[in-house]
Protein backbone atom coordinates (compact mmCIF):
# COMPACT_ATOMS: atom_id res chain seq x y z
CA UNK A 1 0.00 0.00 0.00
CA UNK A 2 1.18 3.50 -0.75
CA UNK A 3 2.37 5.64 2.11
CA UNK A 4 -0.05 8.44 2.96
CA UNK A 5 0.81 12.03 3.80
CA UNK A 6 3.78 12.42 6.06
CA UNK A 7 3.20 13.09 9.75
CA UNK A 8 0.25 10.74 10.09
CA UNK A 9 0.91 7.61 12.05
CA UNK A 10 -0.25 4.50 10.24
CA UNK A 11 -1.43 1.23 11.75
CA UNK A 12 -1.55 -2.17 10.06
CA UNK A 13 -4.69 -4.26 10.60
CA UNK A 14 -4.68 -7.93 9.60
CA UNK A 15 -7.73 -10.08 8.98
CA UNK A 16 -7.63 -13.84 9.70
CA UNK A 17 -7.79 -14.57 5.96
CA UNK A 18 -4.41 -12.89 5.55
CA UNK A 19 -5.33 -9.47 4.15
CA UNK A 20 -3.54 -6.42 5.52
CA UNK A 21 -5.04 -2.95 5.76
CA UNK A 22 -2.94 0.10 6.43
CA UNK A 23 -5.03 2.79 8.11
CA UNK A 24 -4.36 6.06 9.89
CA UNK A 25 -4.06 5.61 13.61
CA UNK A 26 -6.90 8.09 14.18
CA UNK A 27 -9.18 6.01 11.96
CA UNK A 28 -8.29 2.76 13.70
CA UNK A 29 -8.92 4.40 17.06
CA UNK A 30 -12.60 4.87 16.19
CA UNK A 31 -12.63 1.33 17.56
CA UNK A 32 -12.40 1.46 21.35
CA UNK A 33 -10.94 -2.06 21.30
CA UNK A 34 -8.06 -1.03 19.00
CA UNK A 35 -7.64 2.27 20.85
CA UNK A 36 -7.05 0.34 24.04
CA UNK A 37 -4.49 -1.92 22.35
CA UNK A 38 -2.63 1.11 20.98
CA UNK A 39 -2.75 2.95 24.29
CA UNK A 40 -1.52 -0.13 26.12
CA UNK A 41 1.32 -0.37 23.62
CA UNK A 42 0.28 -3.81 22.46
CA UNK A 43 0.31 -2.70 18.87
CA UNK A 44 3.90 -2.31 17.74
CA UNK A 45 3.56 -3.93 14.38
CA UNK A 46 0.37 -5.30 12.89
CA UNK A 47 -2.83 -5.90 14.83
CA UNK A 48 -4.59 -9.15 14.08
CA UNK A 49 -8.37 -8.78 14.15
CA UNK A 50 -9.78 -12.24 14.87
CA UNK A 51 -13.18 -13.41 13.58
CA UNK A 52 -13.62 -10.57 11.11
CA UNK A 53 -12.96 -11.47 7.51
CA UNK A 54 -11.37 -9.08 5.03
CA UNK A 55 -14.65 -8.25 3.30
CA UNK A 56 -16.26 -7.11 6.56
CA UNK A 57 -13.08 -5.50 7.90
CA UNK A 58 -12.74 -3.39 4.78
CA UNK A 59 -16.32 -2.18 5.22
CA UNK A 60 -15.67 -1.38 8.87
CA UNK A 61 -12.57 0.62 7.88
CA UNK A 62 -14.65 2.40 5.23
CA UNK A 63 -17.11 3.38 7.99
CA UNK A 64 -14.36 4.58 10.35
CA UNK A 65 -12.69 6.58 7.57
CA UNK A 66 -15.94 8.42 6.99
CA UNK A 67 -16.68 8.97 10.67
CA UNK A 68 -13.27 9.93 12.01
CA UNK A 69 -13.45 13.55 13.26
CA UNK A 70 -11.95 15.78 10.58
CA UNK A 71 -8.85 17.38 12.00
CA UNK A 72 -5.50 18.33 10.53
CA UNK A 73 -4.73 20.29 7.37
CA UNK A 74 -7.33 18.93 4.95
CA UNK A 75 -9.96 18.42 7.62
CA UNK A 76 -9.76 21.98 8.90
CA UNK A 77 -10.19 23.34 5.38
CA UNK A 78 -13.25 21.18 4.85
CA UNK A 79 -14.98 22.19 8.06
CA UNK A 80 -14.29 25.88 7.33
CA UNK A 81 -16.39 25.77 4.24
CA UNK A 82 -19.11 23.31 5.24
CA UNK A 83 -21.50 24.00 8.07
CA UNK A 84 -21.59 21.29 10.79
CA UNK A 85 -25.31 20.69 10.22
CA UNK A 86 -24.68 20.04 6.53
CA UNK A 87 -21.85 17.68 7.44
CA UNK A 88 -24.13 15.75 9.80
CA UNK A 89 -26.81 15.57 7.11
CA UNK A 90 -24.22 14.31 4.62
CA UNK A 91 -23.10 11.63 7.10
CA UNK A 92 -26.70 10.50 7.61
CA UNK A 93 -27.18 10.01 3.88
CA UNK A 94 -23.86 8.21 3.68
CA UNK A 95 -24.85 5.92 6.59
CA UNK A 96 -28.18 5.10 4.94
CA UNK A 97 -26.33 4.01 1.78
CA UNK A 98 -23.70 2.15 3.78
CA UNK A 99 -26.28 0.02 5.55
CA UNK A 100 -27.97 -1.14 2.34
CA UNK A 101 -26.49 -4.63 2.56
CA UNK A 102 -27.95 -8.11 2.77
CA UNK A 103 -28.90 -9.61 6.10
CA UNK A 104 -25.87 -11.88 6.47
CA UNK A 105 -23.53 -8.93 5.95
CA UNK A 106 -25.51 -6.85 8.40
CA UNK A 107 -25.20 -9.48 11.11
CA UNK A 108 -21.47 -9.72 10.36
CA UNK A 109 -21.24 -5.95 10.72
CA UNK A 110 -23.14 -6.03 14.03
CA UNK A 111 -20.74 -8.64 15.38
CA UNK A 112 -17.71 -6.71 14.12
CA UNK A 113 -19.02 -3.43 15.59
CA UNK A 114 -19.62 -5.20 18.88
CA UNK A 115 -16.19 -6.85 19.02
CA UNK A 116 -14.34 -3.72 17.91
CA UNK A 117 -16.56 -1.56 20.15
CA UNK A 118 -17.51 1.10 17.61
CA UNK A 119 -20.63 2.64 19.10
CA UNK A 120 -21.80 4.57 16.05
CA UNK A 121 -21.56 1.51 13.82
CA UNK A 122 -23.26 -0.70 16.41
CA UNK A 123 -26.16 1.75 16.72
CA UNK A 124 -26.44 2.03 12.95
CA UNK A 125 -26.41 -1.72 12.33
CA UNK A 126 -28.70 -2.56 15.28
CA UNK A 127 -31.37 -0.03 14.34
CA UNK A 128 -32.90 -2.22 11.63
CA UNK A 129 -33.17 -5.11 14.08
CA UNK A 130 -34.81 -2.81 16.66
CA UNK A 131 -37.26 -1.56 14.01
CA UNK A 132 -37.99 -5.10 12.86
CA UNK A 133 -38.88 -6.25 16.37
CA UNK A 134 -41.03 -3.15 16.96
CA UNK A 135 -42.90 -2.97 13.69
CA UNK A 136 -43.26 -6.43 12.21
CA UNK A 137 -45.37 -9.54 12.71
CA UNK A 138 -43.89 -12.48 14.60
CA UNK A 139 -43.52 -14.34 11.30
CA UNK A 140 -41.50 -11.46 9.87
CA UNK A 141 -39.30 -11.27 12.97
CA UNK A 142 -38.63 -15.01 12.69
CA UNK A 143 -37.69 -14.71 9.06
CA UNK A 144 -35.47 -11.68 9.76
CA UNK A 145 -33.62 -13.50 12.52
CA UNK A 146 -33.64 -16.78 10.56
CA UNK A 147 -35.12 -18.50 13.59
CA UNK A 148 -37.87 -21.13 13.61
CA UNK A 149 -41.01 -21.16 15.70
CA UNK A 150 -40.27 -24.16 17.91
CA UNK A 151 -43.38 -23.79 20.09
CA UNK A 152 -46.31 -26.16 19.99
CA UNK A 153 -49.43 -24.21 18.93
CA UNK A 154 -50.93 -24.39 22.45
CA UNK A 155 -47.62 -23.28 23.99
CA UNK A 156 -47.54 -20.25 21.75
CA UNK A 157 -51.12 -19.45 22.75
CA UNK A 158 -50.18 -19.68 26.43
CA UNK A 159 -47.22 -17.36 25.98
CA UNK A 160 -49.34 -14.86 24.12
CA UNK A 161 -51.96 -15.00 26.87
CA UNK A 162 -49.35 -14.62 29.62
CA UNK A 163 -48.04 -11.50 27.92
CA UNK A 164 -51.43 -9.97 27.21
CA UNK A 165 -51.08 -7.63 30.22
CA UNK A 166 -48.57 -5.51 28.35
CA UNK A 167 -51.19 -4.42 25.84
CA UNK A 168 -54.02 -3.52 28.25
CA UNK B 1 -30.30 -15.78 15.12
CA UNK B 2 -27.51 -17.98 16.46
CA UNK B 3 -25.19 -15.66 14.54
CA UNK B 4 -25.93 -12.83 16.96
CA UNK B 5 -24.58 -13.20 20.48
CA UNK B 6 -27.20 -13.21 23.22
CA UNK B 7 -25.95 -10.01 24.82
CA UNK B 8 -26.32 -8.17 21.51
CA UNK B 9 -29.89 -9.42 21.16
CA UNK B 10 -30.60 -8.32 24.74
CA UNK B 11 -29.26 -4.87 23.94
CA UNK B 12 -31.47 -4.71 20.85
CA UNK B 13 -34.61 -5.84 22.70
CA UNK B 14 -33.96 -3.37 25.54
CA UNK B 15 -34.00 -0.61 22.93
CA UNK B 16 -37.54 -1.52 21.85
CA UNK B 17 -40.39 -1.18 24.38
CA UNK B 18 -42.01 -3.33 27.09
CA UNK B 19 -44.96 -4.34 24.84
CA UNK B 20 -42.54 -5.17 22.00
CA UNK B 21 -40.49 -7.39 24.30
CA UNK B 22 -43.66 -9.15 25.52
CA UNK B 23 -44.80 -9.79 21.99
CA UNK B 24 -41.37 -11.03 20.94
CA UNK B 25 -41.43 -13.72 23.64
CA UNK B 26 -43.61 -15.73 21.26
CA UNK B 27 -41.00 -15.72 18.49
CA UNK B 28 -39.18 -18.86 19.63
CA UNK B 29 -37.88 -20.55 22.77
CA UNK B 30 -34.40 -19.16 22.34
CA UNK B 31 -35.71 -15.66 21.70
CA UNK B 32 -37.98 -15.85 24.73
CA UNK B 33 -34.92 -16.41 26.91
CA UNK B 34 -33.67 -13.06 25.60
CA UNK B 35 -36.98 -11.18 25.65
CA UNK B 36 -37.82 -12.25 29.23
CA UNK B 37 -34.31 -11.77 30.60
CA UNK B 38 -33.55 -9.65 33.64
CA UNK B 39 -30.89 -7.89 31.55
CA UNK B 40 -33.61 -6.53 29.25
CA UNK B 41 -36.22 -5.75 31.92
CA UNK B 42 -33.83 -4.04 34.29
CA UNK B 43 -33.34 -1.51 31.49
CA UNK B 44 -37.11 -0.97 31.24
CA UNK B 45 -37.27 -0.41 35.01
CA UNK B 46 -36.11 2.93 36.45
CA UNK B 47 -32.41 3.13 37.33
CA UNK B 48 -33.27 3.01 40.98
CA UNK B 49 -36.55 2.28 42.71
CA UNK B 50 -37.80 3.99 45.87
CA UNK B 51 -38.60 2.08 49.03
CA UNK B 52 -42.21 0.95 49.10
CA UNK B 53 -44.65 0.70 52.01
CA UNK B 54 -44.96 -2.70 53.65
CA UNK B 55 -47.18 -5.08 51.77
CA UNK B 56 -47.08 -3.15 48.51
CA UNK B 57 -44.92 -5.72 46.81
CA UNK B 58 -45.70 -9.40 47.31
CA UNK B 59 -43.98 -10.85 50.37
CA UNK B 60 -41.95 -13.10 48.15
CA UNK B 61 -40.64 -10.31 45.98
CA UNK B 62 -41.24 -10.76 42.26
CA UNK B 63 -39.09 -13.55 40.89
CA UNK B 64 -38.01 -11.71 37.78
CA UNK B 65 -37.50 -8.11 36.69
CA UNK B 66 -40.31 -8.64 34.21
CA UNK B 67 -42.70 -9.65 37.03
CA UNK B 68 -41.60 -6.61 39.02
CA UNK B 69 -42.26 -4.37 36.02
CA UNK B 70 -45.68 -5.92 35.65
CA UNK B 71 -46.55 -5.31 39.30
CA UNK B 72 -45.38 -1.69 39.16
CA UNK B 73 -47.24 -0.96 35.94
CA UNK B 74 -50.46 -2.74 36.99
CA UNK B 75 -51.33 -0.45 39.90
CA UNK B 76 -49.66 2.42 41.69
CA UNK B 77 -47.50 1.19 44.58
CA UNK B 78 -47.48 3.24 47.80
CA UNK B 79 -44.29 4.55 49.33
CA UNK B 80 -43.75 4.51 53.14
CA UNK B 81 -46.30 6.77 54.96
CA UNK B 82 -48.71 6.01 52.08
CA UNK B 83 -49.02 9.60 50.92
CA UNK B 84 -47.07 9.14 47.71
CA UNK B 85 -47.39 6.46 45.07
CA UNK B 86 -45.36 5.35 42.08
CA UNK B 87 -46.48 3.65 38.91
CA UNK B 88 -44.71 2.75 35.68
CA UNK B 89 -46.14 3.47 32.27
CA UNK B 90 -46.76 0.15 30.60
CA UNK B 91 -45.88 1.25 27.11
CA UNK B 92 -42.71 3.19 27.88
CA UNK B 93 -41.60 2.43 31.44
CA UNK B 94 -41.86 6.13 32.37
CA UNK B 95 -42.13 6.65 36.11
CA UNK B 96 -45.11 8.51 37.59
CA UNK B 97 -45.01 9.66 41.20
CA UNK B 98 -48.29 10.92 42.61
CA UNK B 99 -48.20 13.19 45.68
CA UNK B 100 -51.63 12.95 47.26
CA UNK B 101 -53.42 16.05 48.54
CA UNK B 102 -52.37 15.06 52.06
CA UNK B 103 -48.72 15.12 51.02
CA UNK B 104 -49.01 18.80 50.02
CA UNK B 105 -48.62 21.84 52.21
CA UNK B 106 -51.78 23.86 51.70
CA UNK B 107 -52.08 26.45 54.46
CA UNK B 108 -55.40 27.94 53.35
CA UNK B 109 -57.18 24.80 52.33
CA UNK B 110 -60.81 24.96 53.49
CA UNK B 111 -61.81 21.36 53.22
CA UNK B 112 -60.60 17.93 52.40
CA UNK B 113 -63.20 15.96 50.58
CA UNK B 114 -63.34 12.41 49.41
CA UNK B 115 -62.71 12.25 45.71
CA UNK B 116 -65.67 9.97 45.16
CA UNK B 117 -68.10 12.70 46.01
CA UNK B 118 -66.46 15.14 43.65
CA UNK B 119 -66.02 13.11 40.56
CA UNK B 120 -66.56 9.73 39.18
CA UNK B 121 -62.95 9.02 38.51
CA UNK B 122 -62.34 5.56 39.84
CA UNK B 123 -62.46 3.23 36.90
CA UNK B 124 -62.76 -0.46 37.55
CA UNK B 125 -60.52 -1.45 40.40
CA UNK B 126 -57.80 1.13 39.72
CA UNK B 127 -56.36 2.68 42.83
CA UNK B 128 -56.56 6.40 43.35
CA UNK B 129 -55.85 8.55 46.32
CA UNK B 130 -59.27 8.96 47.79
CA UNK B 131 -59.02 12.50 49.04
CA UNK B 132 -58.65 15.84 47.38
CA UNK B 133 -58.05 19.30 48.83
CA UNK B 134 -60.87 21.69 48.19
CA UNK B 135 -60.87 25.47 48.29
CA UNK B 136 -64.32 27.06 48.48
CA UNK B 137 -62.87 30.47 48.43
CA UNK B 138 -59.33 31.66 49.01
CA UNK B 139 -57.91 35.14 48.64
CA UNK B 140 -54.41 33.87 48.18
CA UNK B 141 -53.76 30.49 46.70
CA UNK B 142 -50.71 28.71 48.00
CA UNK B 143 -49.71 25.10 47.45
CA UNK B 144 -46.28 23.75 48.29
CA UNK B 145 -44.64 20.37 48.16
CA UNK B 146 -41.26 18.92 48.97
CA UNK B 147 -39.94 15.77 47.39
CA UNK B 148 -37.00 13.80 48.78
CA UNK B 149 -34.62 13.39 45.88
CA UNK B 150 -33.42 10.02 47.02
CA UNK B 151 -36.75 8.45 46.02
CA UNK B 152 -36.29 9.65 42.42
CA UNK B 153 -34.08 8.10 39.77
CA UNK B 154 -30.69 9.64 39.22
CA UNK B 155 -29.77 11.40 35.99
CA UNK B 156 -33.41 11.61 35.06
CA UNK B 157 -35.53 14.59 34.09
CA UNK B 158 -38.98 14.89 35.64
CA UNK B 159 -41.90 17.03 34.55
CA UNK B 160 -44.11 18.27 37.41
CA UNK B 161 -47.90 18.55 37.05
CA UNK B 162 -50.67 19.90 39.25
CA UNK B 163 -53.85 17.81 38.98
CA UNK B 164 -57.01 19.77 39.74
CA UNK B 165 -60.52 20.81 38.81
CA UNK B 166 -61.92 24.29 38.81
CA UNK B 167 -65.68 24.25 39.21
CA UNK B 168 -66.42 27.92 39.33
CA UNK B 169 -64.71 30.66 37.40
CA UNK B 170 -65.31 34.15 38.59
CA UNK B 171 -63.49 36.94 36.85
CA UNK B 172 -63.37 39.29 39.77
CA UNK B 173 -60.03 40.66 38.66
CA UNK B 174 -60.08 39.71 34.99
CA UNK B 175 -57.81 37.04 33.70
CA UNK B 176 -55.25 35.94 36.25
CA UNK B 177 -52.38 33.54 36.24
CA UNK B 178 -50.47 31.70 38.89
CA UNK B 179 -46.74 31.38 39.43
CA UNK B 180 -45.20 27.93 39.57
CA UNK B 181 -41.67 27.45 40.72
CA UNK B 182 -39.43 24.44 41.10
CA UNK B 183 -36.23 24.57 43.10
CA UNK B 184 -33.56 21.91 43.18
CA UNK B 185 -29.96 22.08 44.43
CA UNK B 186 -30.07 25.86 44.76
CA UNK B 187 -31.42 26.44 41.24
CA UNK B 188 -34.96 27.68 40.77
CA UNK B 189 -37.08 27.84 37.65
CA UNK B 190 -40.31 29.81 37.52
CA UNK B 191 -43.11 29.95 35.00
CA UNK B 192 -46.58 31.43 34.58
CA UNK B 193 -49.46 29.02 34.66
CA UNK B 194 -53.21 29.57 34.43
CA UNK B 195 -55.98 27.38 35.78
CA UNK B 196 -58.59 29.59 34.10
CA UNK B 197 -58.27 28.02 30.70
CA UNK B 198 -57.19 24.84 29.00
CA UNK B 199 -55.66 23.45 25.87
CA UNK B 200 -57.53 21.11 23.64
CA UNK B 201 -55.65 19.16 21.01
CA UNK B 202 -56.61 19.66 17.38
CA UNK B 203 -59.29 17.46 15.89
CA UNK B 204 -56.75 15.21 14.23
CA UNK B 205 -56.69 17.00 10.89
CA UNK B 206 -53.29 18.43 11.67
CA UNK B 207 -54.84 21.35 13.52
CA UNK B 208 -52.66 22.84 16.21
CA UNK B 209 -53.80 22.55 19.83
CA UNK B 210 -56.19 25.36 20.71
CA UNK B 211 -56.26 27.45 23.84
CA UNK B 212 -59.61 27.98 25.48
CA UNK B 213 -60.65 30.10 28.39
CA UNK B 214 -63.34 28.95 30.79
CA UNK B 215 -66.52 30.93 30.60
CA UNK B 216 -67.02 32.66 33.91
CA UNK B 217 -70.14 32.30 35.98
CA UNK B 218 -70.24 36.03 36.22
CA UNK B 219 -68.67 37.80 33.29
CA UNK B 220 -66.87 36.15 30.42
CA UNK B 221 -63.51 36.67 28.82
CA UNK B 222 -62.22 35.88 25.39
CA UNK B 223 -58.78 34.64 24.52
CA UNK B 224 -57.89 38.25 23.71
CA UNK B 225 -57.76 38.85 27.43
CA UNK B 226 -54.36 37.19 27.46
CA UNK B 227 -51.78 39.67 26.34
CA UNK B 228 -50.07 38.11 23.41
CA UNK B 229 -46.43 37.40 24.02
CA UNK B 230 -47.08 36.37 27.58
CA UNK B 231 -45.86 32.85 27.99
CA UNK B 232 -48.56 31.21 30.08
CA UNK B 233 -48.89 27.45 30.42
CA UNK B 234 -52.37 25.97 30.23
CA UNK B 235 -53.69 22.64 31.49
CA UNK B 236 -55.00 19.71 29.49
CA UNK B 237 -57.75 17.35 30.52
CA UNK B 238 -56.58 13.82 31.35
CA UNK B 239 -58.42 10.57 30.69
CA UNK B 240 -60.10 10.71 34.11
CA UNK B 241 -61.57 14.16 33.65
CA UNK B 242 -59.03 16.02 35.77
CA UNK B 243 -56.99 18.96 34.54
CA UNK B 244 -53.21 18.61 34.49
CA UNK B 245 -50.96 21.61 34.13
CA UNK B 246 -47.19 21.38 33.84
CA UNK B 247 -45.53 23.43 36.56
CA UNK B 248 -42.05 22.92 35.15
CA UNK B 249 -39.34 20.32 35.00
CA UNK B 250 -36.07 19.53 36.70
CA UNK B 251 -33.13 17.22 36.27
CA UNK B 252 -32.22 14.91 39.15
CA UNK B 253 -28.46 14.94 38.63
CA UNK B 254 -26.47 12.40 40.60
CA UNK B 255 -23.75 15.00 41.08
CA UNK B 256 -25.93 17.15 43.38
CA UNK B 257 -26.05 14.97 46.41
CA UNK B 258 -29.32 14.36 48.26
CA UNK B 259 -31.63 17.12 49.44
CA UNK B 260 -35.09 17.83 48.17
CA UNK B 261 -37.05 19.34 45.33
CA UNK B 262 -39.33 22.18 46.37
CA UNK B 263 -42.41 22.88 44.33
CA UNK B 264 -44.65 25.89 44.82
CA UNK B 265 -47.78 27.18 43.16
CA UNK B 266 -49.11 30.56 44.20
CA UNK B 267 -51.73 32.94 42.90
CA UNK B 268 -54.72 35.15 43.55
CA UNK B 269 -58.21 34.37 44.76
CA UNK B 270 -59.95 31.24 43.56
CA UNK B 271 -63.36 29.69 44.06
CA UNK B 272 -64.17 26.02 44.19
CA UNK B 273 -60.76 24.72 43.26
CA UNK B 274 -60.20 21.04 43.94
CA UNK B 275 -56.63 19.76 43.98
CA UNK B 276 -56.09 16.02 43.66
CA UNK B 277 -52.33 16.14 43.94
CA UNK B 278 -49.04 16.75 42.21
CA UNK B 279 -47.46 14.33 39.76
CA UNK B 280 -43.85 13.88 38.74
CA UNK B 281 -43.39 12.05 35.47
CA UNK B 282 -40.00 10.94 34.20
CA UNK B 283 -39.05 11.89 30.69
CA UNK B 284 -37.82 8.96 28.70
CA UNK B 285 -34.29 8.69 27.60
CA UNK B 286 -33.06 5.67 25.81
CA UNK B 287 -30.08 4.00 27.46
CA UNK B 288 -26.92 4.46 25.44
Amino acid sequence: MATREAGKKMIMLKSPDGMEFEVEEAVAMESQTIRKMIEDDCADTAILIPNINSKILSRVIEYCNKHVPTTGATGAAASDTVAPAALAEDLKIWDAEFIKVNRATRFDLIQAASYLNIKGLLDLTSQTTIDTISDNSLEEIRSFLSTKNDYLPEEEQTIRRENQWAFQ
Amino acid sequence: MERLPEELLMRVVSLTSPPDACRAAAVSRAFRAVADSDAVWSLFLPRNLPRFAKGELPRTSPSSKKELFRRLSDQPALLPHKLVSMQLDRATGAQRFTLSARALQIPRCTNRAPVGSLSNCSKGNKRFFSEAAQFYRVNELEIRAKVQRKMLSQNTTYAVYLVFKLAYVYYEFGFTYEVASIGVAGRESTRQVSVQGYIKDGDGDGNAPQRHIFQGCRGTLSCDAITSGEDIHFPRENANGWMEVELGEFHNDEADDGGEVSISFTGESKYCLTVLGIELISKQQKPT
